[in-house]
């Protein structure tokens, strides 16, 4: 997005004044606390209005994180939060919409409405807080849960194929698309800045463990081999095909930013098609009336 | 013999043009100053199948559709089958239909009486040999029922034009042209024949009136209360909305998307809403079903929301295409939870303008989601309607002007800190939005404290439902909004609501006409119900006839849980959905209980 001009200059925010009086109920170890610390960062970084932000989210305990943020934020329902954001962004289009949400939330329920808001391309961030499973109804299967995965719905071993949210991206035709983890927060707050810079859609995969129904497992996967930083491997981020090559992680995760590519975003279109209505037409509101004379 | 008054029907399939030739009729009388309705119909097809119009045209102001036709125009019999329920003919009718149309007399699909008189027109034939083009047959029969009836010849030449003004100028000349064909061919019939026909009345041109639909005067009501945001997801009969608006929101800074389901569109109003802009969706019964846990959210994240059902005939798809009384109880218990909101309903097409800003008003100021009762009947009917009294509708009641949000005091902000949720006398609190300074806070569907933090203290939960449930009695106080009509003396009641209203006043004129004095009462606000009133319209009746096109008697049931209703007094009198409010029934019902009272 193009970050709004303010007239005078603002005294700078710290990360700790976008932390809301409110305490977080997530479990001691969940990797939603690595998130919200990298969003307060990024916010600060980039010296955000708080008045002039908007977090919204769906249900989940990912979704729990706008009540965390001093911005506005909408905690609203299961799977919907892009289509809330949505309107947000078109009714007021200066406001800076961060989407964050669960795995359930974002790929099982709401996945009806990622492709769409891709396609529309409007100028927002969806964060991702991935954790393979479902965390606030205790450990059920999720859509992006490994195969033979056991949960408390899968007691034999997981037996569907999961979504990968990042392959799912670029065939949708999401604009900036990024993986990072949850136990960086340098490189999740250098990821969330870009992603909310970009103006169009962006979307941004975290690996984000859950303590209490991945147990420790998440955090090994996420450490030392386990990841790959395509910063360090000459990734060439503007290239489709190469991005749905590292997009399908393979042995190890492969973290940074995937896809990156600029088309037009929804409210430049609109704007331009707004303009082209009012052409040679009255302005005052109640003489739309005439508009049925016979 | 004159009339100033004329019900004409046409029937034919998609290709013959019906639907053209009824809107050309309506707009022709309504640009001279005559009254009228257009209803359409169609069969479940795509494109063809059948389909029909009726029409009724009048001198004076109109009440409603007419019940029973006296001019038929028929191009195939064999589509008029699919409406034999919907056109009823008067017994001295006048059928016109197609010569080419050939059925053996057993096989008509209609009685034919001695009274009536039928001309057989050779329609195709006039198209084709005498204007040269096939496709003219519509604007043929235009000019035959122009010459029989005396239809008003000036405007049809003049919607003609209009209408092919776009395309090639020789496209007017070929039309009015075929007019004249027609038009002669019944002057040739009549110097031949001399059939006794009704003519409409010699009258003076005035003012044109404006032609509008149900939907589309529920459009233009939203746009005038400030509506900036609409999002919606195609359905019959509910499409019109969004489609006028998708050219008008931008006009005034607006914004329309079409979203990709039901849920999208209503999440996407809410967001618009929070976000600070006056917002609805419009659907039918599929979408509200979809749409209902997001209009519980905005009851509980108190956000102000207008949600529009152009009720067709269920459940599940139903009848698309059939108007329905039936999502009554729907609209009053959509969501899960004790989720207060608001209930509208609109009469006719001038209503609709009017119950949008009613709505706009209700949901801005209370802060919660307004439902607004519209029917395939209202909503895709057309009506003539003064230009004058559309206007005064919004602007001379002031309600538009009154359609705002109450915001929070920028001085308090910077003093104190700002508490979203805010326990008032009428359970309304200041309501900030992104751009405001100071007033950030956390909208949540989960129940809150005044702060808007998440909360699960069973006592909290208690106060915050007061809080949001003491707008009703508010609002219940505040928009009475009942509609009274008839004899306020009359032992006879009649509750009923919605599109019902048009087809009732029609059967209380009829009754009077025959010496029977009735009363009506309209609720428009469905939910709350000021049900002290309705108690006391009860109470001052000696029978109380219910009536309502839905299957199950919703309108009886719901009035039940608001009212006392003894047994001794009601008439229930339901039919089933799919088409409106059966006059002739009515009246029938009217004279039965009139006799058991004498
Ligand atoms: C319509 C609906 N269905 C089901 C639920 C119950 N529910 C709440 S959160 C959730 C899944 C949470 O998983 P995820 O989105 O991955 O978030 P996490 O808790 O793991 O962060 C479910 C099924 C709900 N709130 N609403
Ligand atoms: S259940 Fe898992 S995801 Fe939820 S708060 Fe606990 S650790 Fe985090
Ligand atoms: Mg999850």
């Amino acid at each position: 997005m193009s970050l709004p001009e303010s007239s005078e200059p603002r005294p700078a925010l710290a990360p700790k004044d976008y932390k809301r009086d409110l305490k977080p109920v997530w479990c001691p170890g969940c990797g939603d606390f690595g998130v919200l610390n990298a969003l307060y960062k990024t916010l600060a970084d980039l010296n955000l209005e708080r008045h002039n932000t908007a977090v919204i989210s769906g249900i989940g305990c990912s979704s729990r994180l706008p009540g965390y943020v001093a911005a506005y934020g909408f905690n609203a329902l299961h799977g919907r939060a892009l289509t809330l954001a949505t309107g947000v962004k078109l009714a007021n289009p200066q406001v800076t919409t961060i989407v964050a949400g669960g795995d359930g939330d974002g790929f099982a329920i709401g996945m009806g409405h990622f492709p769409h808001a891709a396609r529309r391309n409007l100028d927002m961030t969806y964060i991702l807080m991935d954790n393979r499973i479902y965390g606030l109804t205790k450990g059920q299967l999720s859509p992006t849960s490994e195969p033979d995965l056991v949960t408390k719905t899968s007691s034999l071993g997981n037996i569907e194929r999961p979504i990968d949210p990042v392959t799912l991206a670029l065939a949708t035709g999401v604009t900036f698309i990024a993986r990072t983890v949850s136990t960086n927060i340098k490189h999740m707050t250098e990821i969330f800045s870009r992603a909310i810079k970009h103006s169009g859609f962006s979307f941004v995969q975290v690996l984000s463990p859950c303590v209490t129904f991945r147990g420790k497992t998440q955090y090994k996967d996420y450490q030392g081999d386990g990841v790959i930083y395509l910063e360090q491997t000459g990734h060439d981020q503007h290239d489709f095909h190469a991005a749905l090559k590292v997009a399908n992680n393979g042995d190890a995760y492969q973290l940074g930013v995937i896809y990156h590519v600029h088309t037009e975003s929804f409210g430049v279109r609109y704007t331009r098609l707004r303009e082209a209505f009012k052409q040679d037409k009255n302005s005052a509101v109640l003489d739309v009336v005439n508009d049925f004379l016979p | 013999m004159d009339c100033r008054d004329l019900t004409l029907a046409i029937v034919g399939s998609g290709g013959d043009g019906v639907v053209s030739a009824g809107e050309i009729i309506v707009k022709a009388a309504a640009a001279e100053g005559l009254h009228c309705f257009l209803l359409k119909s169609f069969g479940p097809q795509i494109r063809g199948g059948e389909s029909s119009c009726k029409i009724r045209l009048a001198v004076d102001p109109l009440l409603s559709i007419g019940e029973e036709t006296q001019i038929l125009l028929c191009y195939s019999w064999g589509d008029y089958k699919r409406f034999t329920e919907e056109i009823r003919l008067t017994k001295n009718a006048v059928i016109i239909s197609d010569t080419d149309d050939k059925v053996a007399d057993e096989d008509l699909p209609i009685e034919i009486l001695g009274s009536q008189t039928w001309i057989k027109v050779p329609l195709n034939q006039l198209a084709s040999v005498e204007v040269g083009n096939a496709l003219t047959k519509n604007i043929v029969s235009l000019g035959v029922l122009e010459g029989f009836f005396r239809l008003p010849e000036k405007g049809i030449a003049g919607q003609i034009e209009k209408r092919f003004s776009k395309k090639k100028a020789d496209l007017i000349e070929l039309n009015l042209g075929a007019i004249a064909v027609g038009r002669k061919w019944a002057e040739d019939y009549e110097r031949d024949f001399q059939p006794e026909l009704p003519r409409f009345a010699e009258f003076t041109p005035c003012e044109p009136n404006l032609v509008l639909s149900g939907n589309e005067a529920a459009a233009m009501g939203a746009l005038w209360s400030g509506l900036k945001f609409f999002s919606g997801y195609p359905i019959t009969p509910a499409t019109d909305i969004m489609e006028w608006l998708e050219k008008r929101l931008p006009r005034f800074d607006g914004t329309m998307i079409q979203a990709e389901d039901e849920i999208a569109s209503c999440g996407m109003a809410i967001g618009a809403s929070f976000a600070g802009v006056k917002s609805m969706t419009a659907t039918s019964g599929p979408g509200i079903s979809l749409m209902s846990e997001m209009i519980g959210l905005a009851c509980m994240a108190e956000i102000p929301l207008v949600v529009i059902n152009v009720q067709r005939g269920g459940p599940s798809t139903g009848m698309p295409t059939q108007t329905s009384q039936s999502d009554l109880l729907q609209a009053c218990y959509c969501t899960h939870g004790d989720a207060p909101h608001v209930v509208l309903a609109a009469t006719d097409v001038k209503d609709c303008a009017f119950t949008m800003t009613q709505a706009f008003y209700i949901s801005e100021k209370y802060q919660l989601p307004v439902l607004v009762l519209l029917d395939q009947f209202v909503g895709q009917r057309v009506e003539s309607v003064p230009r004058r009294e559309l206007l005064e509708t919004g602007i001379e009641q002031g309600w538009i002007k009154r359609c705002d949000r109450l915001t929070p005091d920028p001085a308090a902000l910077a003093k104190n800190r700002y508490h979203r949720y805010q326990l008032t006398e009428n359970g309304v609190s200041p309501m900030s939005f992104p751009g405001i300074e100071n007033a950030d806070y956390i909208a949540s569907g989960i129940e809150h404290n005044e702060l808007g933090y998440p909360v699960s203290h069973v006592g909290i939960h208690r106060t915050m439902h007061g809080k949001r449930y003491r707008k009703l009695d508010f609002i219940k106080e505040e928009m009475k909004f009942m509609r009274h009509y008839g004899d306020p003396q009359a032992r006879i009641g009649i509750l009923c609501w919605g599109s019902s209203k048009g087809p009732a006043r029609q059967a209380m004129l009829q009754a009077e006409a025959a010496g029977i004095a009735t009363r009506m009462l309209i609720p428009s606000c469905l939910m709350p119900l000021h049900s002290d009133t309705v108690q006391e319209f009860i109470d001052a009746c000696d029978k109380v006839i219910v009536a309502d096109s839905s299957y199950s008697a919703q309108f009886l049931t719901y009035l039940r849980t608001q009212v006392a209703l003894p047994a001794a007094k009601l008439v229930d009198l339901h039919f089933v959905d799919g088409m409106p409010l059966p006059v002739k029934e009515l009246k029938a019902k009217i004279e039965e209980v009139h006799h058991e009272l004498a």
